[in-house]
């Protein structure tokens, strides 16, 4: 550790600020000059029955780049030959280099050595900016980088902006009940983004750029005994139409007639905060700034009251909320309000869908 | 074998408040421990009692603090340290870990534990933050631990892939959720050792930390505005719906089309 890492430096040449130099030391040291431009990217990637693919979250932050930057694009992509058709999705998402990091020990995930490899790459084209997606892995390689990098990381941003070459974040903070809105003093400024929150961009068709394949010994590997997959946390976020449920169902029985109501009409079923921290569901259905956001066509809301945290989590074309209490926040933020008992309403779909 | 737990007290979140610079105001603000904390304590306490050892609890923040502290004592914890400074307000995650990281190089700890996150913050970025500053490897999501041989593995939770991995001194662990079995319940004797267990307090010049180091003056990332979100209001057709089939005739009419 060369200069801030170390605990006890107070030189201060982390900061732009000129005030914040310690006696003696020129202004001139400016250690923050900006000298790159750009965004660097880690395209996660995942495997399915139809073999590898980009992770749906990695091309929602190249959709959402493109918009605020037309700076270059790098992306640093991990894995065998296999992972060659995967070069044209990522070219026709905005991205110009891949970094196709060509090792055998890189093929097993393992944060330690990601994150090296992603400092190391840094390192080597000096970007304005890393912005890697908030998948779980995501979360867990960003602060090992910026660590690495000694730079500041936000986390979970939901919204992104450029302003004279500084990333504005807007992150969520104490469980959405706040918006708060941050940069960084250095270079690379660094974010982990929800995933959910932006929308992938077209693909350009006949995008092209460039490949550099790069090998790279990582020095930390884990000693992993075993792996093994396990069945998808139920997802929520890539239905077309949610069911919800939310405080105004007292039953916890009501769940079962939810359940089957999405079966017969193509549904999944989701909850609010109140909900999940009762037990009744798992935090992975859970929507809202503290959960997960979704963007289906249509959300039905049941027994939702519609706080201001649970409404940040929707990203839906149409919400219909189905609720007793004309007064209830939600009923000014749906498109239409059905106002009446939600359980019995619950019990009359599937009394007809029965039919 | 010396393990530190990293706990936070986060502020009831009925209380918050924020200051002039956009940050939480944490000082006189009824505190409790933040779950999941106390989630990485009870996995601390599991390690202990397969492995023996020692258990100390760190947390950084105000003088009051030390209630969540005493909590950590009952539950557990052999000692604890308190890091409070008012040079250490306003910190991000790097000034945080920072700090936190001169508190355990000063003890020499062999496992550190953590919560993933914390309820206040949610960025989840101080266990990682911290392994690179220790030089430790990192295991996240943990979700359980076993003993083979002698040997200590954590079974990780990614979500999709559940791994195992074999884990040495050296090591940081953020806790994802509890570990499953019974929550314990501090007995009447535990309630009275707690309160003879030391709780030592250390500010900035004790960690020799610079003052450029820690809090608002050592961290990258700067709040330059908060907002409390504004939700979009909608012309909405309202629908009476006393009898029940009318609201489910008129939603499977929505689903269907």
């Amino acid at each position: 550790m060369s200069d801030c890492g170390s605990g006890s430096c107070s030189t201060g040449s982390c900061s732009s600020d000129k005030d914040r130099l310690p006696p003696g030391m020129l202004s001139v040291y400016d250690l923050n000059q900006q000298t790159g431009l750009g965004t660097l990217v880690w395209a996660e990637t995942v495997k399915d029955e139809n073999g590898m693919k980009i992770h749906p979250a990695v091309l929602e932050i190249l959709g959402k780049i493109k918009s605020i930057s037309d700076d270059r694009v790098f992306a640093m992509i991990t894995g065998s030959v296999e992972i060659k058709p995967l070069y044209k999705i990522l070219f026709e998402h905005g991205v110009d280099t891949i970094y196709h990091i060509r090792d055998k020990s890189m093929e097993t995930y393992g944060p330690e050595a990601y994150a090296e490899c992603l400092a190391d790459l840094s390192s080597r084209i000096n970007p304005m900016s890393i912005i890697i997606a908030g998948t779980t892995r995501g979360r867990e390689i960003a602060p090992l980088v910026a660590a690495t990098l000694k730079t500041g990381l936000t986390a979970d941003c939901t919204e992104l902006s450029m302003e004279d070459g500084k990333l504005v974040m807007t992150r969520p903070a104490f469980g959405g009940d706040l918006l708060a809105t941050i940069i960084c003093d250095k270079h690379p400024q660094m974010a982990t983004v929800r995933p959910g929150v932006f929308s992938p961009s077209e693909p350009a068709e006949g995008r092209s750029g460039t490949v550099i394949s790069r090998p790279f010994k990582p020095k930390i590997l884990k000693e992993i005994a075993n792996e093994q997959k396990v069945p998808d946390d139920y997802d929520i976020s890539e239905a077309k139409i949610l069911i919800s449920l939310g405080n105004g169902i007292k039953d916890k029985s009501t769940i079962e007639i939810a359940e089957y109501v999405a079966s017969k009409i193509g549904a999944k079923v989701s909850c609010s905060r109140a909900l999940a921290e009762k037990g009744w569901f798992d935090r992975s259905r859970q929507v809202g700034q503290s959960g997960r956001t979704v963007s289906p066509d249509i959300y039905l809301a049941f027994g939702i009251s519609g706080s201001s945290q649970h409404m940040a989590g929707i990203r839906a074309k149409k919400i219909i909320s189905i609720n007793n209490d004309p007064d209830a926040p939600i009923c000014a933020l749906s498109d239409k309000c059905i106002i009446g008992d939600a359980t019995e309403i619950l019990k009359a779909m599937k009394r007809s869908l029965e039919q | 074998m010396k393990i530190a737990v990293m706990i936070k007290q986060v502020p009831d979140s009925k209380l918050i408040e924020i200051d002039e610079n956009g940050n939480l105001r944490r000082d006189g603000v009824p505190a409790m421990v933040d779950p999941f904390g106390f989630f990485g304590l009870r996995f601390a306490v599991k390690m202990k009692e397969l492995l023996g050892g020692t258990i100390t609890v760190i947390t950084m923040g105000p003088n009051q603090a030390v209630e969540a502290l005493k909590r950590c004592l009952e539950y557990g914890a052999d000692d604890a340290v308190l890091l409070s400074d008012r040079a250490f307000a306003g910190a991000d995650t790097f000034a945080s870990s920072r700090t936190l990281a001169q508190s355990i190089l000063d003890g020499d700890y062999d496992y550190i534990v953590c919560g993933m996150q914390a309820t206040d913050g949610d960025t989840g970025q101080v266990p990682a933050e911290l392994s690179v500053m220790l030089g430790f490897q990192l295991v996240s999501y943990a979700s359980d631990l076993e003993i083979d041989d002698g040997k200590l593995f954590i079974k990780q939770n990614y979500g999709d892939t559940v791994r195992k991995v074999a884990v040495d001194k050296g090591t940081v662990i953020s806790v994802s959720r509890e570990i499953p079995g019974e929550r314990p319940f501090p007995s009447i004797r535990e309630h009275i050792n707690a309160k003879n267990k030391p709780i030592v307090t250390k500010d900035r010049v004790a960690l020799n930390l610079g003052a450029y180091s820690t809090g608002m003056k050592g961290s990258f990332t700067k709040v330059v505005k908060t907002a409390t979100p504004i939700p979009v209001k909608k012309q909405s057709t309202i629908i009476d719906s006393s009898d029940p089939e009318v609201g489910a005739s008129e939603l499977l009419k929505e689903v269907n089309q």
